[in-house]
């Protein structure tokens, strides 16, 4: 049957905000012409339309527009006590996209961000700058995909592509390098085999795909590939010689978990060379509990943000029994396959 | 509710007339017209900044506007003679509805961006609000803007308006009816402007009442019968507040799993573990139920 409420929304990218000051800039042109149908509405600043007051995440990412800008102030953000630093010091993130093209029901976007639109930010060389100078003071690891999926949006932004140039020019080798080294994580659900295909592996850039039991993507994970395709991309990214995290993270509770996560891990290690695996993560949901309180108001027919969590210390997450349960469930299954240094637990 | 807002009458009288909307006479200071079958009102505010914040935010308190409801600021505007713009429009379209994707007060300065999320059959346009009437002979206020037309209502509206709605809550819609000479517009040639329209701005009423908001109503404590279910277990577990919260959680989560939680509260009767005496036994009781509907 078709959904008429769904009918009654413009697509995506209908409408396109760009910052008079970046009208001109490279990439908002070269993003423009991929939506030659949309409305192009100049703003002065991008906060002027991603922080209106009373904004409908949820509405909004039906029908998601595209905010283009320039970011200025602070560019590194020192990594959350809640995020994975798997083992690095000088562990950092940066935001040159906010908000995502997939919608994940459990997603922190949904309660972090005011608005459901997606902002580019156009000027990563000023990023880049910054990135630059930490690495004459110290080495650096650093997340490029947190507050959103870099990759999923590859074919409008290209960002990956610059990154993995940037990326280049700072590795060892490459000439008037800094004097220390710089660790990438690129994290994605996105699953397009021709990536790997199109690029080559440098070193010091990670990939970190996220894997769910298929149930957990058809429930939750809405407009994300399926397992099959996650798996099938890690495949040819390993025979590519890419450097590949996978991410368990989060676990997510229902009632025949173990067999979903059993199931998953099934043909994981039917399909995946676990041998090349750089390392993996195994986490349970956890929230700010600032971020769920508004999660479940803006999503309140959500299994998932309305599972009864226990809070402690603005943290909410799974019982203490609950957590231990599925964590070494998934762990112990995982260290059949790989070394136990290579397997990080949140 | 639909709560439509209009400068004057004549921008209203079609609009009155094609929702069957009745005059509430309980009202003074601002002409109000119902229709609660159809879930809509129409208020008059006047022309004007200050008449349109005022009414909005006296109708809007009055009837409890909010989460579900949707503001439309209908009525007609000029369009300005930008010699500087992008683009040259020199031939006045008149007659020609616009849905404002962008809006300036021309006095503060001050921009607003109401959500276009939804489709909908019309142009899109700018708009700027100012205090007096557009006089094209004074184009020089213009200069330089990317704007193409004229109210004096629509940022006075989105300001009071957003203390009600969110930015997906409000559409502006506007019927070009002169170029910089409103004085010479009738109301009878302002009522035809919106007639004209008014077929395609109730198809546009009639997708927004479809689309509600009422999406993200607490789905669990609308049903009746399961609030008074739950005010029940609440009252025979002795539940404190934070007890109250924590089982509302527990249950919503339940019923949003796909189960029913009927059974397993029908068998906890049945082995006597409810009602509880105390609060004491409540509260193990309620350790019991978690562990069930888990």
């Amino acid at each position: 049957m078709k959904n008429l409420r769904k009918d009654c929304y413009n697509p995506f990218f209908s409408h396109i905000y760009v910052e008079k000051a970046v009208s001109d800039h490279p990439r908002t042109t070269r993003i423009l012409r991929q939506f030659p149908r949309a409305d192009v509405i100049l703003i002065d600043h991008y906060k002027d339309v991603f922080c209106r007051r009373g904004q409908d995440f949820i509405a909004q990412q039906r029908a998601q527009n595209l905010i283009l800008g320039a970011k200025h102030g602070n560019l590194l953000y020192k990594g959350a006590p809640v995020c994975q630093s798997f083992g690095n010091e000088n562990f950092y993130y940066t935001s040159c996209i906010m908000n995502c093209v997939y919608d994940c029901e459990y997603c922190y976007l949904k309660g972090m961000y005011p608005s459901g639109n997606m902002v580019v930010f156009v000027n990563l060389e000023d990023i880049w700058d910054e990135v630059r100078a930490r690495l004459n003071e110290h080495a650096m690891y650093l997340c490029i995909s947190y507050d959103t999926d870099m990759m999923a949006a590859e074919q409008i932004t290209g960002y990956t592509a610059e990154w993995i140039a940037f990326a280049r020019t700072v590795s060892a080798g490459a000439p008037g390098k800094p004097p220390h080294p710089l660790k990438i994580e690129i994290r994605t659900k996105s699953a397009d085999p021709r990536f790997w295909q199109r690029h080559n592996p440098v070193p010091g850039i990670i990939y970190a795909l996220t894997l769910s039991p298929q149930a957990v993507i058809d429930a939750f994970e809405h407009k994300t590939p399926s397992l099959r395709q996650r798996l099938a991309s890690a495949k040819e990214a390993l025979r590519r010689g890419f450097s590949l995290r996978l991410c368990f993270d989060p676990m997510l509770y229902c009632k025949d978990w173990e067999l979903q996560y059993g199931e998953m891990l099934r043909q994981v290690f039917e399909e995946i060379d676990m041998e090349k695996i750089e390392d993996v993560s195994v986490g349970t949901f956890r929230m700010s509990s600032d971020y769920l309180k508004k999660m479940r108001k803006c999503q309140p027919g959500s299994a998932v943000v309305q599972f009864p969590y226990q809070n402690d210390n603005g943290v909410y997450h799974y019982s203490g029994e609950l957590t231990e349960k599925m964590e070494v469930f998934l762990s112990n299954r995982l260290k059949e396959k790989i070394p136990e240094e290579k397997l990080f637990l949140w | 509710m639909i709560y439509i807002v209009t400068a004057m009458y004549a921008e209203a009288h079609a609009l009155i007339n094609r929702f069957q909307l009745k005059k509430d006479i309980s009202h003074t200071r601002f002409q109000v017209f119902l229709n609660r079958e159809a879930d809509i009102c129409l208020f008059i505010s006047g022309t004007g900044l200050v008449p349109a914040a005022a009414a909005v935010s006296s109708i809007c308190t009055e009837y409890g506007a909010g989460q579900g409801d949707f503001l439309l600021n209908i009525g007609i505007c000029g369009q300005i003679w930008n010699k500087n713009g992008q683009v040259e429009r020199n031939d006045c379209q008149t007659g020609r509805i616009f849905l404002c994707s962008k809006i300036r007060e021309l006095s503060a300065g001050k921009t607003f961006y109401p959500d276009i999320l939804y489709r909908h059959g019309f142009d899109e346009a700018q708009i700027i609000t100012g205090q007096k009437p557009y006089d094209k002979s004074a184009p020089a206020q213009m200069e330089g803007t990317d704007f193409f037309l004229y109210d004096m209502e629509a940022a006075a509206v989105y300001q009071a308006g957003a203390y009600y709605f969110g930015p997906h809550q409000m559409s502006f819609l506007k019927v070009v009816s002169d170029d910089g000479n409103a004085a010479d517009v009738t109301p009878e040639q302002i009522e035809k402007l919106i007639d004209n329209n008014r077929e395609r701005l109730a198809d546009y009423i009639a997708r927004l009442k479809d689309i509600g908001c009422g999406e993200h109503q607490d789905g669990f404590m609308e049903d009746a019968e399961k609030k008074a279910a739950y005010e029940k277990l609440c009252a025979d577990m002795h539940c404190s507040r934070t007890m109250r919260e924590s089982l509302r959680q527990y249950l919503c989560y339940h019923a949003l799993s796909g189960a029913d939680c009927a059974p397993i509260l029908e068998e906890m009767y049945r082995e006597g573990k409810l009602p509880c005496t105390d609060k004491r036994e409540g509260k193990q009781c309620f350790e019991e139920l978690k562990k069930r509907l888990l």
